[in-house]
């Protein structure tokens, strides 16, 4: 029995039990249990190595160039979120740093090989992690709606009040289940789970409550549970960021002829893609104290509000300013006071604390790769348009709440516990969509090939047929 | 809707509409008693049951400089004289005594007398509301917090309902010093202390007060951050006998002052607006209710 032989038995006898164990690892880091990540992380290291057979089994080798390309800026990161001047300081310890690493990867890689499992079905995967997240909000929902009441955001706006003799504001916080307990704890951080919540209800416009009640109604469930959990509060800022997701959710659904708004579209998206590019270049450039540039933006007074006074950019500056130093561009050292306390709330500056200059840069080549991968998903993926727009809506909604909104000292009693994004269980959910999702920029996956014929029967198309067939190139 | 999902809908929505609301139940507008106007930041609270609800004093300690102690620096609180037994030792076996001084709540505990005998250490009900401020740990002004530290009070004083009853105690302490608008610094003011116990009467519903009037205590006045702590022992204005039971289960305390020397130039009424007089006040750092216990 050939080894490609002994594969085929060994993915046929085994795969409902490794649907199993990665529905399972998604469900307890979607829920949180016990707030221990570290073990998620191993969780997923250790189920994606028993993936490898199924992920060898149907790629391609053009296919692994294409995602070893993909991934070597997550590697990047993975690597310096997890070993940097900045976790050495906040002292971390080795496995908790390594359980990055391999976490960072692993997810993403469980996204990928899973997807390659034929039982393997998606939305059975994000009903699972909606209702385990959807528990661990409702819970933090009811007790918090028991201690504060509705809307106690609104209504008792900057009213404040005393906890062991400290002074705390009342509307900028709620209650959330940390671990085994409830804690006090930012509304942005929380609204976050419920931001990753309310996109489901984005997948409604492709369901029919008659036709698939059970699936309509649990999808329901989720997307309500997730939305009560910011309109209850209510966070306004979480909601204007919802805003352009229903956008896109409407545009996705109604728009039909996709070929003839394509190009405006794609002529928009990448003018705005080039702006952002410009834009960041150019705060770099000023963090960077170039003379010239800085005297420019300095002398007039637009740009100097655009690039220097305003409350987004404020504290960008700061972060790049520290991030180019030779201190700072492995990740910040804690003596780095001014950029550590300066509070960006977007991940993508945040990387720059904890992972440094070239952790910044692979973060962005990372996310426009996936912008990439996400449209060719979109275009030709053959998932169900369910699936599409739930994932689509997802990445988007956390993204931008992630650059928006994402807090690093969320506990409202303690200001010396760091919130890392890069080892938050939402980071993991999201590697492990981008990885399923995961579509070659060029070609098509095997596994999306028609021409395979199935496991049980007939002979399997060669690797090196199927390559010369299908050009895939990233 | 089927029956189960309306069972649990109304389980989850009266649990809701029957909340507490617990966190919101003391809310301030910006930084309560704290404008840094002097005569704006008297705290004159009194909860409504020790004020309609009380019923006759049961009986009335007096507590003196025999009966009592005073700490005004780490060679006060290290002199045997003053507290009792272990009371001052953070490690009996290393006879290493706690340090007056250090008093960063949470991060000092063990090791600071303030933060290893506060009452939010002894039970974290203590922890919330604006009178956590004498609950934390910090006995003096730590330079960081200031007026967030200490509650100001004039002869009127306040009185409060512990979050628990109490059920055991040893002794009592209070941290404090004077201050006036002079502009005179450190000198030492004699006043008269009233500090009352209310035990729940449940045959009458009233609250009965245990009174322990402290007489003529020094305490140190326009002293920056310094205070004095002021204590007794139960036992040792109790006695030991059945008396010392009398204010288990205390559900409230207050406290009140007056001056206790000839004092002509202060008012200690917040609301007297006497030409020429100095208003006084008490800035009250802690209440110190060291090894009790609450239920």
């Amino acid at each position: 029995m050939d080894l490609k032989t002994k594969l085929h038995a060994l993915v046929d006898k085994y795969d409902a039990l490794i649907i199993f164990l990665v529905i399972e690892c998604l469900a307890l880091t979607a829920f949180s249990l016990a707030d221990a990540n570290i073990i998620f992380r191993y969780l997923g290291f250790l189920i994606a190595i028993v993936l490898i057979p199924f992920a060898l089994m149907f790629t391609s080798k053009k296919e692994w160039l294409s995602l070893g390309l993909f991934s070597l800026p997550l590697i990047i990161i993975a690597f310096l979120t997890g070993f940097s001047t900045f976790t050495r300081d906040m002292g971390y310890g080795s496995l908790d740093n390594l359980s990055v690493v391999l976490g960072t990867l692993a997810f993403f890689f469980l996204g990928f090989a899973v997807r390659r499992v034929k039982k393997f079905k998606i939305d059975i995967a994000l009903l699972t992690i909606g209702v385990a997240m959807a528990l661990l909000v409702f819970l933090s929902l009811v007790y918090s709606l028991y201690q504060y009441g509705p809307f106690h955001v609104a209504l008792y706006d900057g009213l404040v009040y005393y906890y062991d003799g400290r002074l705390f504001v009342v509307s900028e916080e709620t209650k959330w289940l940390l671990g085994f307990s409830f804690v006090e704890m930012s509304t942005n951080y929380v609204t976050l789970f419920g931001t990753m919540l309310s996109t489901s209800l984005a997948g409604l416009l492709y369901v029919s409550p008659k036709n698939e009640p059970r699936k309509f109604y649990i999808t329901l469930a989720i997307g309500l549970v997730g939305l009560l959990s910011i309109v209850l509060l209510p966070n306004l800022d979480a909601l204007y960021l919802l805003i352009p997701v229903l956008i896109f959710a409407l545009l996705y659904r109604f728009i039909r002829s996709r070929e003839k708004v394509g190009v405006a579209v794609q002529y928009i998206f990448f003018a705005l893609l080039g702006i952002a590019g410009i834009v960041l270049l150019i705060t770099v450039l000023n963090a960077a104290n170039i003379s010239f540039l800085s005297n420019f933006i300095a002398g007039n007074s637009l740009l100097n509000r655009l690039f220097n006074t305003n409350r987004f950019v404020s504290p960008w500056n700061e972060v790049l300013k520290a991030m180019l130093t030779s201190q700072g561009f492995f990740g910040f050292p804690l003596t780095y006071i001014d950029g550590l306390v300066a509070n960006t709330g977007a991940f993508e500056f945040e990387i720059i604390k904890e992972g440094g200059f070239l952790a910044f840069l692979a973060l962005i080549a990372f996310i426009l790769l996936v912008i990439f991968s996400m449209y060719r998903y979109s275009a030709k993926s053959k998932d169900a348009s369910y699936i599409k727009i739930i994932i689509l809506t997802l990445l988007i909604a956390v993204f931008l709440h992630g650059s928006f909104l994402w807090n690093t000292f969320p506990l409202t009693y303690t200001d010396d516990y760091y919130f890392s994004f890069f080892r938050s269980a939402p980071y993991l959910l999201i590697l492990f969509i981008i990885g399923y999702a995961y579509y070659p920029l060029r070609g098509t996956p095997l596994i999306n090939h028609e021409a395979i014929p199935s496991r049980e029967g007939g002979e399997a198309l060669s690797t090196s047929q199927f390559e010369k067939e299908e050009e895939i190139k990233l | 809707m089927n029956k189960k999902s309306l069972f649990v809908l109304l389980i989850v929505s009266s649990f809701i509409l029957t909340g507490c609301m617990n966190d919101v139940s003391e809310l301030y507008e910006g930084h309560a008693y704290d404008t840094g106007v002097f005569r704006e930041n008297y705290y004159s609270t009194w909860n409504d049951n020790l004020v309609n609800r009380v019923g006759e004093v049961a009986k009335t300690y007096q507590v003196t400089a025999v009966n009592s102690f005073q700490l005004n620096n780490q060679e006060d609180l290290e002199n045997p004289n003053n507290l009792w037994g272990n009371d001052a030792y953070r490690n009996v076996e290393t006879s290493e005594f706690y340090s007056l001084l250090a008093d960063t709540p949470h991060e000092q505990t063990g090791y600071g007398y303030g933060p290893s005998n506060n009452l939010s250490a002894i039970d974290s009900a203590f922890a919330r509301g604006f009178l956590s401020r004498l609950y934390d740990g910090r006995v003096h002004c730590d330079g960081v917090t200031y007026a967030q530290t200490r509650v100001q009070i004039d002869e009127s004083g306040y009185g409060a309902l512990f979050p628990k009853e109490l059920t055991s105690y040893r002794y009592f302490a209070l941290a404090l010093r004077g201050a006036d608008e002079s502009d005179a610094t450190y000198f030492n003011v004699n006043v008269n202390i009233v500090v009352k116990f209310y035990v729940y009467d449940h045959n009458n519903s009233l609250y009965i007060p245990y009174v322990f009037e402290m007489k003529d205590f020094p305490v140190m006045t326009n002293s920056g951050g310094a205070t004095t702590i002021i204590g007794f022992y139960f036992a040792g204005v109790m006695g030991t006998g059945s008396d010392l039971d009398l204010i288990r289960r205390s559900s409230g305390m207050s406290i009140e002052f007056s001056l206790a020397g000839e004092y002509d130039h202060y008012t200690t009424d917040r609301n007297d607006a006497d030409e020429g007089k100095e208003h006084f006040a008490l800035m009250l750092y802690e209440v110190l209710l060291p090894k009790s216990s609450w239920n």
